[in-house]
C-alpha cells in the first residue's frame, strides 16, 4: 500500500525542470484537447508558447499592440495585432 | 533510418550467463558474452571463415570465442588468435569488437565510431539498481519498427483505448491539457488529470477510493529512451503543488534499440518509490504493465504489416502527436547530421 507521509514530490529528477504548476481554475465546460508547445533556445530558456486548440486554430502567446505603437510603427488602422517574441518564429519553424 | 553514433541497450545483464548471445542491432549480427572474469565482450556474430554466427560457439581459456564449425578462435578485440591445425593466421581473420558498458542492469553497446564512445552519455537510468527503487524489467521482441514505439510512448492518449483494463481510462484521452516543451537534447511531455477516477492498476497499487490528480511526465532521448514519471495522489491533496500525500510515485523506463528496419529489441522496466522491498507488489505492477504493453506490442505488429504492405501510403497526424512529431523532427535532424559527418569524414 502507498505510504500516507507527506513528502515533496521531485518531477525534475531527469535532470529537467519539469514542474510546472497546474493552473487551476479552468473550466472544463466542454471537450477540448489542447497542445501548448514550448520551444527551448540555446540559452535553455524557454520561448513563448504556442497552443494548438482542440478546434484548429493556432493560438501565439504575446501581447497586444497598443494604439501609441500603432501611431508610433504607422501600422495600418483596422485588425487585432499582437507582439511576439522573435525566437517564436523560431519556434514556429522548428516545431510546426 | 538508424542513428549510430549512440549507446544502445543490447541486453539485460542477466541474458549473458554461460551461453554466447546471438542479437541483431542495427541491422548487424551481434554476438554478446562474459570472460571468466564476468566483463561482457560483444563481437561481430559472423566467422569470417565460413560465416557462421559465433554465437553458436562457446567460451574456452576464460575469454576466447570458438567458432562452433571449425574451431577458429577469437579475444576480445576481435582478433583470431587461432586457428586449428595451421600456425599463420591471415590477417583478414577478424571481427569487429563494439563497444561495451554494464550500467543500470542493462548491457550498453555502441554501434558507430569507437573513438565518440563516451560512457559518460548514457541515459539516467538508475531507478533500476537503486535501492530507493522498487523495479523490474523485461524484454519483448517486436515485430515492428523502433520509431512506432517511440510515437506510442510519447502519446498516452492510446491508453485510454488500448488499456482499458490495466492503466487507462477515459480521462487520459479527454479534456487534456499538454504540454510539450522542445529542448535541445530532447522532448518532454508533461500532462496533468486533475479530479479524474484512478485507473485499475492504480486502484490495485495505491488503493484509491476516490477521484486523483495524476500526472504523466515523458522525457524522450534520442534515439529511443523514453522515461516516463507518472503518479497520482487523492484529488485536492496538492500533487500539482508539489506535495504527495498517500498516493503513488512509479517510473516506466523504455530503452528500444532497432533490430532491422521493421523489427526492435524493447527493453523496459516498472520502478515504484512506494513499499520498495515488497516483491509482491513490484510483481503485480509488473505484471499489469506488461498486460498493457503486450497489448501495445499487438498494435505495433499490426501497424508495421498494414505500413509493409504499402510504405507510400501518408498519415494524418493529430494534436495527440505533438510529443511524437518533435521527437521524429530530432532524430531526423540528428541522422541527417550523422550522414552528413560520415561523407565529409569519406
Amino acid at each position: 500500500m502507498a505510504e500516507t507521509l507527506v513528502r515533496t514530490l521531485h518531477y525534475g529528477d531527469f535532470g529537467v525542470a519539469i514542474f510546472e504548476r497546474f493552473k487551476s481554475g479552468v473550466e472544463e465546460s466542454r471537450l477540448h484537447f489542447r497542445v501548448e508547445l514550448v520551444w527551448q533556445d540555446d540559452k535553455q530558456e524557454d520561448v513563448p508558447s504556442i497552443y494548438l486548440t482542440s478546434d484548429g486554430r493556432v493560438l501565439l502567446q504575446g501581447r497586444s499592440v497598443s494604439d501609441d505603437e500603432r501611431e508610433h510603427f504607422k501600422v495600418p488602422p483596422g485588425s487585432d495585432l499582437i507582439s511576439i517574441d522573435r525566437r517564436v518564429i523560431k519556434a514556429i519553424k522548428e516545431m510546426l | 533510418m538508424f542513428l549510430k553514433n549512440f549507446w544502445y541497450v543490447a541486453a539485460w545483464d542477466r541474458e549473458l550467463a554461460d551461453k554466447p548471445l546471438g542479437r541483431t542491432i542495427l541491422n548487424e549480427p551481434v554476438v554478446l558474452f562474459r570472460d571468466a572474469e564476468g566483463k561482457a565482450i560483444a563481437l561481430e556474430d559472423k566467422c569470417p571463415h565460413r560465416r557462421v554466427p559465433l554465437s553458436m560457439g562457446k567460451v574456452v581459456e576464460g575469454s576466447l570465442l570458438q567458432c562452433h564449425y571449425h574451431g577458429l578462435r577469437f579475444d576480445r578485440f576481435g582478433k583470431c588468435v587461432r586457428i586449428p591445425g595451421q600456425e599463420s593466421i591471415p590477417d583478414a581473420a577478424k571481427v569487429k569488437a563494439y563497444p561495451v558498458v554494464e550500467r543500470y542492469h542493462w548491457v550498453w553497446i555502441w554501434m558507430g565510431d569507437p573513438a565518440l564512445a563516451d560512457p559518460a552519455t548514457i541515459p539516467d537510468y538508475h531507478y533500476l539498481d537503486s535501492p530507493d527503487w522498487g523495479a523490474k524489467g523485461t524484454y519483448i521482441h517486436v515485430k515492428a519498427n523502433w520509431q512506432l514505439i517511440v510515437d506510442n510512448l510519447l502519446d498516452l492518449t492510446h491508453l485510454a483505448f488500448v488499456h482499458e483494463s490495466t492503466i487507462g481510462n477515459a480521462a487520459v484521452a479527454e479534456n487534456a491539457e499538454v504540454r510539450v516543451k522542445r529542448t535541445p537534447g530532447g522532448v518532454l511531455v508533461t500532462r496533468w488529470m486533475i479530479d479524474k477516477p484512478a485507473p485499475p492498476t492504480y486502484v490495485k497499487a495505491g488503493g484509491f477510493t476516490g477521484n486523483v490528480d495524476r500526472w504523466q511526465f515523458i522525457d524522450f532521448l534520442p534515439p529511443a529512451f523514453l522515461r516516463l514519471s507518472v503518479g497520482a495522489t487523492p484529488t485536492g491533496t496538492g500533487a500539482p503543488e508539489g506535495k504527495f500525500v498517500g498516493g503513488i510515485n512509479m517510473r516506466n523506463l523504455n530503452a528500444i534499440t532497432p533490430e532491422t528496419e521493421s523489427t526492435s529489441h524493447y527493453f523496459w522496466a516498472q520502478a515504484h518509490d512506494f513499499d520498495v522491498k515488497n516483491e509482491k507488489l513490484t510483481d503485480m505492477i509488473f505484471e499489469q504493465v506488461k498486460t498493457a504493453f503486450l497489448e501495445d506490442k499487438e498494435v505495433f505488429e499490426a501497424q508495421q504489416r498494414v505500413i509493409d504492405a504499402d510504405t507510400s501510403e501518408s498519415q494524418v497526424d493529430i494534436h495527440a502527436d505533438a510529443g511524437g512529431i518533435q521527437a521524429r523532427r530530432i532524430l531526423s535532424r540528428l541522422y541527417s547530421e550523422e550522414q552528413a559527418a560520415r561523407q565529409a569524414a569519406e
